[in-house]
């Protein structure tokens, strides 16, 4: 029944035979089923370049991550839950400690795994919805990810729930009435948002300090519970496996410079989420991303793309949709290129600067990024980056129901025409749950906007 | 004259006391972001303290659209209308705003005042993890920060000595403000709900001796009256994120319906007057401490059940009826904890009722009859 589906995801027929009890007892908790099986052939194959070895690759990676979440208690695993936005190495050091722990962000597997992939995300949003975050109450839907797994029992109760509020209130607001209602036992972290407008990129050190001293009162429980510490040794380690897969994947990102754009961003997402979690298998997700980097340096070299050379090109604000990349597609469909996108771009810098304690440098490299700190922070940034990359305009999706950035868009886009002095386009969608919006009038309106580009770019000429 | 006429007056006389103070050199300091700025340093350093607290009406929220997300709380988008709207004049008047961090939503108002005024901006970081040290001690060094912004802004050192007085002055409104409320502990209750957060609000807005004053004298004569104005039906215990100056229409609605408000539970409720601050050790940092950590958290802290819990103990206490959750439209943490709060009330056996607003005219024919359904059904139970 899967097995088609799986060599097209990558997997060798052995491999498939060696996990087949792990596959079957996943794909029974998630009910997919031979429908659902027969709906995501269709889709992958639609959605992404799976012509290419290094797409199946990392197709293979995700769906992996999602067969290590489902069955971490069965595999007596210690569960430890992270949640976004957090910085991904400080749970990779987690990881790294034992191979008795699970650790991870639930949610963003789901996310890919079940939204992306197999365009089946929906009953755990809607089961988020019977269990608190209601519907129509501006609900962030990677939140709703987490909450509806937990009430649907496809995801064990946690041993630790580590609840970064460091940047959004929902996120460990989520955990508590998880806390509350399954009983995860929970550490929050926190910092507060009150720098000075006019600060970054200065970095606020009283913040600093408190989100350091935050991890570290975190990393205690973590270690009161997992029964092993986070050393500064494996947080050295974890910096050094992320970035050096960072470091491939910023290579792909330059070459999305290229006229025209060589790849789809819809491919894209899979190789960048990569850096937004901490998965198991980084050696086969950094083998992806080198094999990536060479199918994208020939396309360039060959002048071969994805849209016609010339194709208006924009920033994408915020990031792209994860579980719908149809979004994606439609807006390339309908001939724009987004060579990168602001939040995943800027996630994927290396820190500016390396202090003697790890644990600085991640709240460093946090703070580095203009939308942490301030709407100004977020907006110098997304000038800077229009700038350096020769745009025409700039396409923002708005991620309406986050309250830090969702609320943020009239003034940005003010901010943004009054600067630039380009086109703007602020499109009320949603990251995290296709539900939201309607695809074909997205499109309606995209379309027009693709008309007021190519003007602009003649007008320019 | 009577008690509601003193106050009354006293309401309507402010505009020009506040004009007339600020003609003759005196500063007025908004505060936004309601229990998590201390007044009392703003009034020692002789500028005067003014919660901007309003809400409840639909045109705020109208004009504030081009420049505030929709997405975000009622509240927060009619902090920055009522300014543009230029009709109320404690928006108009501020020379400089202290904005309270608290949640996403009042983060914004400081930005929206920020870019789109010339009223100066002060980000007083509120940390959500108000029970542990460290945020006390981020907590205490922005108090400092602030304290230092506003001796620079109004060039005046801050007095130790007048800081005691004005903690006093304030501990004292609070205390008084707690007697009144309890005296609806008795069966007969002296004062209804809606005047409690009249003198509330008033008190966020009053000059605080003149407020004390107006306290002391309702607190002396509503002994007397004790049991003389005729039992309600039921005792309501109102609960939520916030009771907004002018946002009364439940208040209004529970009372038209056969209720009475024995106790409410929001930021400006209870928890606004139930601690005082300690005058032993260190000021600043007793000031810090009892802001922080001497009130109940609110939802978008962590963790918030404390406050949960005050709300059963309350509950018990005043010997409620029935429990209404007022919450305003897009407050993700209210909305999302109310699902585990009605779970406990549930166990407790108190009936709970929730009503969501967004500060909508067309939105109360429905809260009134969810109103009259739950009165209905405390009916039943008796």
């Amino acid at each position: 029944m899967y097995s088609k589906f799986l060599e097209m995801c990558g997997f060798e027929p052995k491999e498939i035979n060696e996990e087949k009890d792990r596959i079957e007892e996943t794909f029974k908790i998630l009910k997919i089923g031979e429908r659902e099986i027969t709906a995501a052939e269709k889709r992958v194959e639609h959605l992404y370049s799976i012509e290419l070895p290094c797409v199946r690759k990392i197709l293979k990676v995700w769906i992996n991550e999602l067969i290590d979440l489902v069955m971490a208690k069965e595999e007596k695993k210690k569960i430890i839950y992270a949640i976004m936005p957090s910085p991904a190495e400080s749970y990779l050091a987690a990881m790294l400690a034992s191979d008795k722990l699970y650790v991870g962000y639930p949610d963003y597997v789901f996310q890919i795994g079940l939204g992306a992939i197999f365009g089946n995300l929906n009953p755990l949003l809607e089961a988020a919805e019977r269990y608190g975050m209601t519907p129509g109450g501006g609900h962030c839907g990677l939140n709703k990810t987490r909450l509806g797994a937990h009430a649907l029992g496809i995801i064990p109760v946690g041993d630790l729930s580590m609840a970064w509020g460091i940047v959004c209130d929902e996120g460990p607001k989520t955990d508590e009435l998880i806390h509350e209602i399954f009983g995860t036992p929970i550490v929050y972290l926190d910092r507060c948002q009150d720098d000075p407008l006019d600060l970054f990129p200065k970095i606020n050190k009283l913040s600093v300090d408190y989100m350091v001293g935050e991890i570290k009162r975190a990393y205690a429980q973590f270690a009161e519970v997992a029964g092993v510490e986070i050393t500064n040794e494996l947080v050295v380690q974890a910096v050094g496996i992320l970035f050096g897969y960072m470091g491939w994947l910023g290579k792909v990102q330059e070459l999305m410079r290229g006229d025209p754009l060589p790849l789809s961003q819809a491919d894209m997402i899979l190789f960048i989420m990569v850096t937004q979690l901490c998965i198991r298998d980084y050696d086969a997700a950094t083998e992806a991303v080198k094999m990536l980097h060479e199918e994208v340096k020939q396309r360039v070299e060959d002048k071969r793309g994805v849209l016609p050379e010339g194709a208006p090109r924009v920033l994408w604000g915020n990031h792209f949709p994860l579980p719908d990349p149809g979004i994606v597609k439609m807006v390339e469909e309908v001939g724009i290129a987004s060579p990168l996108s602001e939040i995943w771009y800027l996630a994927t810098q290396p820190p500016g600067k390396v202090y003697d304690d790890p644990i600085e440098t991640i709240a460093h490299r946090f703070l580095e990024i203009g939308l942490m700190t301030s709407v100004t922070g977020r907006v110098k940034d997304v000038i800077r980056l229009f700038k350096s990359w020769n745009l025409d305009g700039i396409l923002w999706f708005n991620h309406a129901p986050c309250k830090v950035i969702g609320t943020d868009s009239l003034m940005i886009k003010k901010a943004l025409k009054r600067e630039l002095k380009v086109p703007v386009i602020v499109v009320e969608g949603d990251i995290y749950d296709a539900r939201f919006y309607n695809r074909q009038q997205m499109r309606t309106r995209v379309e027009s906007f693709a008309e007021m580009l190519k003007t602009h770019q003649k007008r320019a000429v | 004259m009577g008690l509601y006429e003193r106050l009354n007056l006293a309401i309507a006389q402010r505009p020009l006391q506040l004009q007339q103070a600020k003609d003759s050199g005196t500063r007025i300091i908004g505060i936004s972001g309601l229990g998590y700025v201390p007044e009392e340093l703003v009034y020692a350093l002789g500028a005067i303290p003014m919660r901007l607290v309003r809400g409840g009406d639909p045109e705020p929220l109208a004009a504030a659209a081009g420049y505030m997300d929709r997405i975000l709380c009622p509240f927060s988008r009619a902090q920055f209308g009522y300014r543009i709207l230029e009709e109320e004049s404690r928006y108009q008047i501020i020379d400089f705003l202290i904005c309270a961090i608290t949640c996403q939503h009042m983060r914004r108002v400081a930005d929206v005042w920020d870019l789109n005024t010339d009223v100066e901006i002060f980000r007083l970081g509120v940390p959500h993890a108000h029970n542990t040290e460290a945020g006390l001690r981020y907590y205490l060094e922005m108090v400092r920060r602030l304290k230092e912004k506003l001796e620079a802004f109004l060039g005046i050192k801050l007095n130790e000595e007048r800081l005691r007085e004005a903690v006093i002055l304030y501990n004292r409104m609070r205390k008084l403000l707690r007697e009144i409320s309890f005296l609806r502990k008795s069966t007969i209750p002296s004062i209804t709900g809606k005047d409690i957060f009249k003198l509330m609000h008033s008190s966020f807005y009053l000059d605080p001796k003149e407020m004390v004053e107006i306290l002391e004298s309702f607190i002396a004569q509503l002994k007397n009256n004790e049991g003389k104005e005729g039992a309600a039906k039921h005792r309501i215990l109102l609960t939520g994120n916030i009771l907004a100056m002018g946002d009364y229409k439940v208040i209004e609605m529970i009372e038209e319906a056969g209720g009475i408000i024995v106790m409410e539970q929001f930021c400006g409720g209870v928890r606004h007057y139930l601690d005082n601050i300690d005058l032993n050790g260190d000021l600043l940092e007793s000031i810090a401490r009892r802001y922080l950590q001497g009130r109940a958290p609110c939802a978008f802290m962590r963790p918030s059940r404390e406050r949960i819990n005050l709300v059963v103990k309350l509950a018990e206490e005043f010997k409620v009826d029935g429990v209404i959750w007022y919450q305003l439209r897009y407050c993700d943490t209210y909305n999302m904890e109310f699902f585990y709060f009605n779970k406990i009330m549930k166990e407790v056996r108190f009936p709970v009722l929730q009503l969501e607003s967004e500060y909508d005219v067309e939105e109360g024919g429905r809260l009134m009859n969810r109103v009259e359904s739950f009165m209905e059904t405390l009916e039943r139970r008796k």
